[in-house]
């Protein structure tokens, strides 16, 4: 996974909606700036300008000039304009190119991509990849309580609700990865769910999609097979991997967790290690967390374990 | 009145003239005498309530600032483990709902307390034990909700507490069930403090302070008040909503049954917006005294900032959405709140260069409290423009729980409130103490704290727009947050030294003294700083302009001398002088109590037994009930003493009575507040029922479901009875039918009781259970507040006969039945409103 | 029962009228406009535009027209005294806070979206 300043920043804009707040928060910030710096101005002049140089500042005309007349320009504006922008968010681009379900629960994202007459096409979890250059519509729910999805270099934020679903349109301008986060407290760990949106190539996205589709690989050598063997009796209760017995829905789709960039929703970059890690001690990366550590295994079947679902691309 | 024309002419001689009797003002220092020793807690002087009020409000605020310390030690760096999700996830809710329920609205109701009756020329408020108890209930409930941290039985759910995540689904256990036993005192002390203030600015002014001389400070807390009296109403019925779900599985806020997360959302915030103007406003006003004094001139603009402070209390209530801009309501919902959310900055902008314009007419002393006061304006101004940037909907869509609303959250609150709050204590201590605070300090004080908190919050509208959102216990490395952070935590332990600092001077300086304090060092103008006794002011002023020292020579000789009104105690016991709401014409006299063990103990009990209750020991929670309500009762006991004493002269030829019934009465005008608050309290569940009813039709009933009408036009008729013989019994009380006058009360009991019976079983016999949906949860409860009240209203009309019995109760002294009669109308409306939501409603919309 | 109201109460009840027309207005608009886009009939149209448009702006023209005659009334009585000066002055914040919320309805465009 790739942490750097900005990727998750609102102030480093991926895409028209994105941009369209970022160009009304520069304007937002330069406006607030110059009207702080000219109130301050004129406190000064007011208290420490010679006293017969400042009589006017002492009238009542002036409160009405600066505190009512002044405001009322500004803002008749500001409001025309800022709920020009609201009204524009999220209506670019046409139809979406895809349609997806992102279910929120504590502490991690359940993501469902859905085929053009808005049925089940596959499901993975915590990681959501999207073609570039065109909008692609997210229908945000909840199983437990209020989530918020946030990834700002591409959108603002939308809350996840039970009992509702609130549409987001995401579109980003050209590939690249963007890091998001629950920003609604859902308790507990709720620092620790966090997602990343890849944006791809139409054409790299098609690959993507068709490999998603399609069931788990089998095991290639005895080290995954043996891992297979263990995930079989210990994980299918809440995981699933689509091509074997495990259906198990409490936790996050397992099928092709290898080809994701990171693990545990978004907190641990995806390699052997990490993954031998969060089996094992998840409590301790992520306290609190619906996934009991598995602290059962000998580091011989973790080693598998881990090499199993590595391989799971 | 002419506008701002300069000081109207005093009448041509002073009320009492000199000598004075011999023993006059010895009687009323005895009478006035507060208890000694450990019996001080019995105290309900205005003075000792005051400072008991600001001395653990300033507790909780540094209690919840070391909440604060702990958790910027934990986010200093990214990843750190000095505290895990669990424990954090309890300081930062701590730290809000203390910051915001045991801090701030406390505080500046505890200034209110201890600075309005001598800045309006009164010897104390209206109700003295209400205040007592209401600061009692405050000091007990909010330090044992405190101790739940030592526990581990804090609550986590965040100051807002937004369920699912708090129905007991998601937070087992009695952690939550905390947070609304904590909140359940500040709505008792915020209510009664309501009462208190718009009893007492409206009728205990001096002579002559009309409206338009009130002292801005006094118009502050009128709004506060009023304000208090309309919000609080929703965050108490949102509060028992979540408490009747987590303990009766009553499904408000679970969609599966028909409910809806939001409900609550609207209801805490309905509160939750002008409760920050609540704490705000006052703040304000504190400013529009202090900035006179310092600048040596009047207020600049004075009916521009009472016209401010108006609307801001107005708007305030137009803005509750933009809390929840996230939430996925219809976009042009958000846009009627935004645009309310901007118009709201011009009454603030009208104060701000109010402020300014009076800078700019005087020479400013650049002491400590203006110091303060210039932090304020700096931090203020740039709180308030971060807000407008928020209430920009699409902002807010990138900002909105992020650290970017942290920073404008605690500019506008620290910002608006504890630096004024600061200028206040540095401000009013020469009032209240033998010493002023040390300037040097001060000075001090201000630097690190300043400097502090702009170290630690600016940073972070640059964290929160890199996408650092909030509450979260830690952060991963390397997305640009590290260094913020890091910085932010050094600011937090400035802020705490300039605190800690502060705390040192005044364990230095501070000496409590009626009597002795420093004085009028800043020369200010108005009438707190008359020279003081426990009676207050010797004799109560005619007062002829906004600033009566500056503009009425001799006027504090001659309070003192006793040349105005009431320099004695005429009828031998505390007292104060009623005027009128508008002209402040002097109308009767108000007899006070003296200090009691009532208040206290009510409150401890009470106190006690919504602790037993949180904590499930039900039997011992029914004792400590019992407990309450009996000192309650011992206390209104005392009240309505009747025309006990004839009318009394208070010099200037004027002779006004000692008791007066009707509306004129302050027992009266609490009633009407309370019966307000009550009203507010309906509407939110009125408002409840309606919502429940948009997003939820499919829980509704079709009309053939519903009870038969006849159901509800027999208990509407029952309701109607009562009133009427209600009404019948005031008709006959007045004509001194003392046996028809009961007798009718009692027949009103049972035709009340029978209207609730009858529509109690109109609703059980169609099989409605409240915890199948969100509909029979709503039906029941709006019966339970019914019920409640007709509970409370029988209550009265019993303890009513007890004082007829007694030979307490008869044509001239009926306070008692007046009070009992009003909330009994009130009673009879409710229920009238509720059978035609619950009974009409359904039939006529589809 | 006969209610009493003191001068007082008149009084306050004058110099709120504004904010009273303002608080109605915007209980009128939301709770409309949140019934109309729960219910799905928001985008029925009327006069040209849907009926949550029309019905906005309908309801801001009577409240503004209201709460400018409020103002207009209190400035004709003369500002010196004290009531009159804050009648007009509420109400002319009201008017203002009336047209901005308003407004909105103009530009947001489907209004449930």
């Amino acid at each position: 996974m790739d942490l750097a300043p900005g990727i998750q920043s609102a102030l480093h804009p991926r895409g028209p909606d994105a941009e369209a707040i970022a160009h009304l928060t520069w304007i937002l910030i330069g406006g607030g700036t110059a009207i702080l710096l000219a109130v301050l101005a004129i406190a000064a002049f007011a208290l420490w300008a010679p006293l017969e140089r400042r009589a006017w500042a002492a009238k009542r005309r002036f409160v009405i000039g600066s505190a009512v007349v002044f405001p009322i320009v500004v803002l008749t504006a500001l409001l025309i304009y800022t709920v020009v922008v609201e009204a524009s968010i999220g209506k670019r681009g046409g139809e979406p190119a895809v349609r997806i379900a992102v279910i929120g629960h504590q502490w991690w994202w359940r993501v469902h991509y859905l085929d053009s007459q808005g049925g089940l096409d596959f499901v993975t979890a915590n990681e959501i990849r999207i073609p570039a250059g065109v909008p692609v519509e997210l229908r945000l729910e909840s199983v437990d309580v209020i989530h918020s999805f946030a990834v700002p270099n591409l959108a603002g934020k939308l809350d996840m609700i039970p009992g509702r679903v609130n549409r987001l349109r995401l579109h980003a301008h050209a590939p690249g990865v963007f890091r998001g986060q629950c920003t609604e407290y859902c308790g507990g760990p709720h620092a620790k769910m966090a997602f990343y949106v890849v944006a791809e190539r139409p054409e790299d996205f098609e690959g993507w999609r068709a490999s998603q589709r399609s069931p788990a690989s089998a095991a290639q050598d005895a080290l995954t097979a043996q891992g297979q063997a263990l995930f079989m009796s210990h994980c299918v209760t809440c995981h699933t991997v689509r091509g074997t017995d495990a259906r198990g829905t409490l936790g996050p789709d397992l099928t092709h967790v290898g080809s994701r960039i990171s693990i545990a929703a978004g907190i641990l970059p995806n390699n052997r290690g990490t993954l031998a890690a969060w089996v094992s001690a998840s409590q301790d990366m992520k306290p609190g967390n619906l996934m009991p550590s598995m602290n059962i295994f000998s580091g011989e079947e973790l080693r598998a374990l881990a090499a199993y679902l590595e391989s799971l691309k | 009145m002419a506008a701002d024309s300069g000081p109207a002419p005093l009448p041509s001689s002073l009320p009492n003239s000199l000598p004075r009797p011999p023993g006059e003002l010895e009687a009323l220092r005895r009478i006035w005498q507060p208890p000694r020793g450990f019996r001080l807690v019995t105290a309900i002087n205005n003075t000792y309530i005051g400072v008991f009020y600001i001395g653990t409000a300033f507790l909780f605020f540094v209690l919840a600032g070391v909440l604060a310390l702990l958790m910027r030690t934990q986010l200093a760096l990214p990843e750190n483990n000095f505290l895990g999700p669990n424990v954090y996830n309890q300081l930062f809710t701590m730290h809000g709902t203390i910051m915001m329920f045991l801090f701030a609205v406390p505080v500046v109701e505890a200034v209110a307390v201890l600075l309005l009756p001598n800045m309006l020329g009164a010897r104390d408020l209206p109700f003295p034990r209400l205040s007592a108890f209401a600061f009692w209930a405050y000091f007990f409930g909010g330090i044992s909700f405190f101790c739940s941290l030592f526990f581990g039985l804090a609550p986590q759910g965040g100051w807002f507490m937004y369920p699912p995540l708090t129905t007991t689904t998601y937070s087992p256990g009695i952690a939550e069930d905390f947070w609304l036993l904590g909140i359940g005192f500040i709505e008792i002390s915020a209510i009664a403090g309501a009462v208190e203030i718009i009893v007492g600015v409206l009728r205990t002014r001096a002579p002559g302070m009309t409206l338009e001389r009130m002292p801005i400070f006094a118009w502050a807390m009128l709004v506060f008040a009023v304000m208090v009296v309309f919000a609080f109403p929703a965050i108490i019925l949102a509060t028992a909503l979540l408490e009747l779900e987590r303990a009766f599985d009553w499904p408000f806020f679970s969609p599966a049954r028909g409910g809806d997360p939001l409900l609550w959302q609207h209801l805490f915030w309905f509160f939750g917006h002008p409760e920050v103007y609540i704490i705000f406003l006052p703040a304000a006003g504190m400013v529009s005294m202090i900035v006179p004094t310092m600048a040596g001139k009047p207020l600049v603009g004075y009916r521009l900032v009472v016209l401010a402070l108006i609307g801001s209390a107005f708007l305030a209530f137009g803005l509750w959405v933009h809390h929840m801009f996230a939430t996925g309501i219809p976009r042009l919902s958000l846009a009627f709140f935004s645009a309310a959310s901007m118009a709201v900055a011009i009454p603030s902008a009208i104060q701000v260069f109010s402020w300014i314009a009076t800078f700019a007419a005087g020479r400013t002393q650049m002491k400590t409290p203006a110091l303060f006061i210039l932090g304020f304006l700096f931090t203020f101004v740039l709180g308030g423009l971060t807000g407008v940037m928020v209430a920009v909907v699409p902002f807010d869509w990138q900002a909105h729980d992020t650290y970017f609303i942290v920073a404008h959250l605690h500019y506008v609150l620290f910002g608006g409130l504890v630096f004024p709050l600061f200028a206040a204590f540095y401000y009013w201590t020469p009032a209240v103490s033998r010493n002023a605070l040390s300037e040097r300090v001060g000075r001090w004080v201000f630097g690190l704290v300043f400097i502090g908190f702009n170290v630690t919050f600016f940073p972070m509208h640059v964290t929160g727009l890199a996408g650092m959102p909030r509450r979260v216990y830690t952060y991963a490395p390397g997305l640009g947050w590290d260094t913020l952070n890091l910085v932010s935590t050094l600011g937090a332990f400035l802020i705490a030294a300039g605190v800690l600092l502060f705390i040192v001077d005044v364990a230095r300086r501070f000496r409590l003294s009626f009597e002795n304090h420093a004085g009028n060092v800043w020369n200010a103008g108005t009438l707190e700083w008359l020279p003081n006794g426990y009676y207050a002011n010797r004799s109560i002023p005619i007062v002829t302009s906004r600033e009566p020292l500056w503009d009425q020579p001799n006027l504090a000789k001659d309070v003192e001398a006793g040349r105005y009104y009431l320099p004695g105690a005429p009828t031998g016991g505390r007292e104060t002088l009623i005027t009128s709401a508008i002209d402040a014409k002097p109308q009767w006299i108000l007899q006070m109590p003296y200090y009691g063990w009532a208040p206290v103990t009510a409150a401890l009990f009470t106190a006690a037994c919504f602790l037993l209750l949180t904590v499930k020991l039900i039997p011992a929670a029914l004792v400590c009930a019992v407990i309450a309500i009996a000192a309650l009762v011992h206390w209104a006991w005392e009240l309505d003493p009747g025309p006990s004493h004839p009318p009394v002269p208070i010099g200037g030829g004027i002779t006004v009575p000692v008791y007066v019934t009707g509306p004129s009465s302050q027992s009266w005008s609490a009633m009407i507040v309370l019966i307000l608050v009550s009203g507010a309290l309906f509407a939110s569940a009125v408002f409840s029922y309606l919502y429940l009813w948009t997003v939820s039709p499919e829980v509704w009933p079709p009309a053939d479901a519903l009870p038969d009408i006849g159901y509800a036009g027999a208990a509407a008729l029952l309701l109607l009875l009562s009133s009427a013989s209600v009404a019948y019994a005031s008709a006959a009380l007045s004509r001194d039918a003392r046996g028809r006058a009961l007798t009718a009360l009692a027949a009103g009991v049972l035709l009340l009781v029978c209207a609730s019976t009858v529509d109690a079983y109109a609703v059980w016999q169609t099989g409605l259970s409240p915890s199948a949906t969100s509909y029979g949860a709503i039906v029941y409860t709006a019966f339970g507040l019914q019920a409640i009240y007709v509970a409370v209203v029988v209550f009265m009309a019993f303890y009513t006969l007890a004082r007829a019995r007694a030979g307490l109760l008869d044509r001239a002294r009926r306070v008692t039945f007046d009070n009992t009669m009003l909330l009994w109308h009130y009673t009879v409306a409710q229920g009238l409103t509720g059978l035609l939501l619950v009974h009409g409603f359904p039939r006529f919309v589809p | 029962m006969i209610v009493h109201t003191t001068p007082f109460t008149r009084i306050a009840l004058r110099i709120w009228s504004g904010a009273i027309i303002w608080a109605i207005h915007f209980t009128v608009i939301y709770g409309f406009a949140a019934l109309a886009c729960a219910r799905g009939y928001a985008d029925l149209k009327v006069l040209g535009m849907s009926l949550v448009t029309s019905g906005v702006l309908g309801a801001t023209t009577l409240a503004l027209v209201a709460a400018l005659a409020i103002a207009r009334r209190a400035l004709r009585s003369g500002v010196e005294s004290f009531e009159t000066w804050m009648t007009a002055g509420v109400a002319g914040l009201a008017s203002l806070a009336i047209v901005w919320e308003g407004l909105a309805a103009w530009f947001i465009l489907p209004s449930c979206g």
